[in-house]
């Protein structure tokens, strides 16, 4: 009959993961005097330590940032790629901003022009400004209302 | 209200706790590690104690692994995801050796195949073998002038602990801690050998 083959990675492994758990089990005192019998420098060993902790912290604070940044792309691109039916002509676009404006002057505040500047706006702000109101859902009456033939 | 129902630790908790490690704190955390990669052997794929302890830690502070302050210190949080981590690990590399045998033995039965493909593995797991045996066989032969150690060594490698370990040897607490620390120091004296175990890639 053949001879068992030895598990050598099986035997290694229940040795360290046993040595492991009694690392675990370790007073501070113990550990501390091991280090100095071994000649090891504390400090240096430490700051070696620590520094592969602090690296995962740089590295999730890094990871958290691109993914906020990403959000914000992905939120500023669907803000400029959504579609809303606004009027087609420029002076109708203004015209209808001057209505909004007028019948509800608390909506300024959502924007950063003042109705009475209306007329001196450009008519990319027009636009820019409608987008705005349509985005925060204050023209969705308006914009979502069927068309009647 | 019970402090057994904190929450999660923020990763600006995290950060305190780590900037409030001792050197004891980590000296125990990178032996920790260095074992628990020690024992995945040629199963490490190259990873060291450093990839575990990052993982543990990476894994805590996106809250895969909650650390709960109230209910365990923040060493012992650390330790017990790398014995989890470590362990994954360990489950899912040797499925995939078992996938890989599978594989390759199946081809071997086929003419057609590649010879060259169907050896390459049984190769790179002969050399890991040797590298395994040739790590264990030093140990065992550094703690050969001390007869309980020697004798706790081979328990070990049986898979015995604790109680059951000293019963069966008949020896005491402390002699089973002298024992284990005279292991550890003759580990880390051949830690070379070990490292050279955990860097085998297949």
């Amino acid at each position: 009959m053949p001879k068992k083959q030895r598990d050598y990675r099986g035997e290694l492994g229940e040795v360290m993961n046993a040595l492991a758990e009694a690392v675990a089990e370790a007073s501070d005192e113990e550990l501390l005097a091991e280090a100095q019998e071994a000649g090891l420098d504390l400090e240096t060993e430490a700051e070696s330590v620590r520094a592969i902790l602090r690296r995962s912290v740089e590295k999730f604070k890094k990871r958290k940032l691109e993914q906020a940044r990403r959000d914000y792309e992905l939120a500023s691109s669907a803000l400029f790629t959504k579609i809303y039916h606004f009027p087609e002509t420029p002076r109708e676009k203004r015209n209808l901003l001057t209505n909004i404006l007028a019948a509800q002057p608390q909506m300024q505040g959502m924007l950063t022009v003042q109705f009475r500047e209306l007329d001196q706006l450009s008519d990319e702000d027009i636009e820019s400004s409608l987008r705005k109101l349509a985005e925060l859902g204050m023209l969705d009456d308006l914009l979502e209302k069927p068309n009647e033939e | 209200m019970k402090a057994d129902k904190k929450e999660a630790a923020s990763p600006d908790e995290i950060s305190q706790a780590m900037v409030g490690l001792t050197a004891a704190d980590l000296r125990k955390l990178q032996k920790y590690a260095r074992f628990r990669m020690a024992a995945l052997g040629g199963l490490s794929r190259g990873r060291d104690y450093e990839d575990l302890l990052e993982e543990a830690m990476t894994a805590t502070l996106d809250g895969r692994r909650a650390w709960r302050e109230s209910s365990v210190t923040f060493v012992n949080h650390l330790i017990a995801v790398m014995r989890s981590t470590s362990d994954n690990w360990a489950t899912k590399e040797d499925q995939r050796e078992v996938v890989e045998a599978e594989l390759y033995g199946a081809s071997q039965d086929d003419e057609a195949d590649d010879l060259l493909g169907a050896v390459k593995p049984t190769t790179a797991s002969q050399e890991r073998q040797m590298i395994e045996k040739g790590a264990l066989e030093a140990l065992e032969v550094s703690v050969s002038d001390d007869s309980i150690a020697r004798e706790v060594l081979s328990a070990l490698q049986l898979g015995l602990k604790g109680q059951e370990l000293k019963d069966t040897l008949r020896i005491t607490e402390d002699q089973l801690r002298a024992a284990m620390r005279k292991i550890d120091r003759r580990t880390q004296a051949l830690q070379p050998r070990f490292a050279a175990v955990a860097r085998r890639k297949e």
